[in-house]
Formats: structure tokens, sequence, C-alpha cells
């Protein structure tokens, strides 16, 4: 479960978010709806922790995320996927070796392997 | 943002680039690739840069000691220890920091404007280490082997120059080249030339890394990556210089 606690977030003179509270259950899907410039995607991004709240805590399970180590955060993270607004492809790597990245960085696997795991994803 | 600031988040920064990296044998071929973009294009300028010092380190040198009581030997000496001692550690530095610090400042700063750096830090992969650790590594390693070899062409270029315009015969240059040579003297310039490289590559890092806003701020990245990097060489250069040679 990931909770969201008075979480308020700046951007020098600009108060993007003020006092934000919300829970996310497993297996449940959620929606954060608001118009262009609310802040929606400095709340997902606080909540993955790529920024750092100036008051206000998300925990995981319980724990807050801002105080775990390095190692911690990276665990966590190896189980969040996130879609970027600007898609944040790696451009200087081709489709496959996108989509190959991450297995070449955690998965035990031969290149034969993930090839054939990474052309399964676009081929359905 | 305070210097202090800065000096903080640098090294807060290193700490994070030197963390346990995931994946050791993608590391060494990313660093392998850094060592082919960062050092063996870099070659030609160096080549070119050192051959035409040696050869305006030997005619100015002439010109300047052109006296009876000097003896020949001496151009060769001068241009030898110059070049050693200075001219291509520092100077190479320096052109490289124009070159291989901007490339760096300028690819991670794309990459962090352009969302790169965040999407590796929600897959869990550590971004510092996996962006800059194979930078510093190329650089460290390829950076020694510039410079011996400007080393090279910097007196080879003194002695084509001296020669070619009768300003020194053959004999005297080879003979000022080999005079009280300290070996020393070339291990002190691989110290400066290894520290150097480890600056080029953790500054024009650092510049690029916390770049924000888009690619008008890259941009000014990239050009605080070559000053910073210029300037901390100097210093540095000063502080190697006073504990290595006195």
């Amino acid at each position: 479960m990931i909770e969201v606690k008075g979480l308020s977030k700046r951007f020098g003179d600009l108060q993007v978010l003020t006092d934000i509270n919300a829970v996310f259950r497993k297996g449940q899907v959620n929606q954060i709806i608001g118009k262009s410039g609310s802040g929606k995607s400095v709340l997902a991004k606080c909540i993955v922790g790529l920024h750092r709240p100036e008051s206000g805590v998300v925990l995981y399970d319980g724990r807050s995320f801002h105080d775990m180590g390095q190692e911690e955060k990276r665990d966590i993270r190896q189980r969040i996927g996130m879609l970027f607004q600007g898609s944040a492809l790696f451009d200087s790597m081709t489709v496959l070796q996108n989509v190959m990245f991450p297995l070449q960085m955690f998965a035990q696997m031969s290149k034969r392997e993930m090839v054939d795991k990474a052309r399964s994803c676009w081929n359905g | 943002m305070g210097l202090i600031t800065h000096i903080g988040r640098y090294f807060l920064l290193l700490k994070e680039t030197f963390s346990r990296p995931e994946r050791l044998s993608l590391y060494w071929k990313r660093t392998v690739e850094e060592m082919d973009l960062l050092g063996v294009k870099s070659l030609g300028i160096v080549a070119l840069l050192s051959f035409f010092m040696g050869a305006v380190i030997t005619i100015q040198t002439k010109t300047n000691i052109d006296s009876p009581l000097i003896q020949a030997w001496v151009v060769g000496f001068a241009t030898r220890q110059s070049t050693i001692l200075e001219f291509s550690p520092t100077i190479i530095a320096l052109i490289l920091a124009g070159k291989v610090g901007s490339n760096i400042a300028a690819e991670i700063g794309s990459m962090r404007v352009s969302e790169q750096i965040d999407a590796l830090d929600i897959m869990g992969v550590n971004s510092a280490g996996y962006l800059i650790l194979p930078k510093i590594m190329a650089s460290v390693m390829i950076n020694p082997f510039l410079v011996i070899m400007s080393m090279f062409l910097s007196i080879a270029g003194g002695y084509i120059a001296g020669t070619a315009t009768g300003i020194v015969s053959a004999t005297d240059y080879i003979q000022g080249i080999q005079t009280n040579f300290i070996q020393f003297h070339v291990t002190y310039a691989l110290i400066k030339t290894v520290v150097f490289a480890f600056i080029i590559a953790t500054v024009s890092a650092y510049q690029g890394y916390y770049t924000k806003g888009g690619t008008r701020e890259v941009g000014i990245s990239s050009t605080k990556a070559v000053v910073y990097s210029n300037v901390v060489i100097l210093i540095a250069n000063y502080a190697l210089t006073q504990m290595l040679l006195i």
C-alpha cells in the first residue's frame, strides 16, 4: 500500500502541491485528474521519489520512502513502472535495446533469451 | 546556490557514482565505448596540437636564449622539460576539458531534460553510476596514453622545426633532450594527467547531471563544464606541483 500524507511541494516561489493526502491500495486502479499545470506529474514524481517534497511523507507499506537508503529505494523502484510524458526513451539506443535494457541490467538471461523476451513484448 | 552547496552536492554525486554497480560487465562495456568516444576520437586534435606546440617551444626558446654563453643543446633540453612538465599534461588537459568536458555535460544534460535519467532512476538503476562511472574510468585510463603520445609528438615537432629552420642542429637537439633526464618528471606528469582526467569527467558530469530546464540550459551546462573544469585543473596543477616537485 502506498500512502501520501500532508505532501507539499514548491519550486522556488511557486507552490505546486499543498497538503496532499491519498491512499493507493494494492489491486486498485486510481486516477489523478486535474487541469494542465495543476501538479499531477509533480505528485507522481514525488510518489516515486524523483522529487523530494518540502513537507509530508510518502509511505510504502508504512515505511517513509525518503528516509530509506539508496539500496532500499532501488529495490522498491524496480517494482514500479512509469510512463513519462516525453516518452524518455534512450535515444542513442534502438527500440529493441530500449526494451531489453532492464533485462540487461537486472535479469540473469542469455542475450538470445533477452531478445526473445523483448520481441514478445511488441508481438503480444 | 552557494559554492559550499555545489561542493557538497558534487561529493554526494561522487559517492553515488562509486556505489555498487548493478552489472559489472555492462559497465565495462560502456567504459570501452567511452574510451573510444573520449580518448581515441581525441587523438587527432591532441597529435596536431602537440606537434605544433613542440615546434613553437623550440623556436621561441632559441630566439629567447640566443647567446654565445648558452650551449646549443639547451634548446632541446628546454623543449623536453617544458613539454613533459607542463605543456603536455596541462595544456592537453585544458584542450580535453573543452572537447570532452562539453561532450559529457551535453550528453548527460540532454538525458536529464528529456527525463531519461528519471527513467533510469525509476527502473532502480543507479543513474549516476551507470552514466558517470564509465566516463571517469575511461578518461582516467585513456588520458595517460594521450599525454605520452603528446610528449613524443611535441618533442618530435621541436626536432623537425628546429632542424628544418636550421636554428638547432640534430646533434645538439638530441643531446639536449637526453641531458639531465629525471624519470620522476614523467611520473609527475602522469599523476597530473590522471587527476586532471578525473576532474574533467566528474566536474562536467556534475554540470550535466544537475541540468534543469531545456536545451538552452544544456548549452549553459556545457559552457559551465568547460569553465569550471579549467579553473579546477589550474588550481589542482598548482597544488600538485607544490606537493610533488618541491
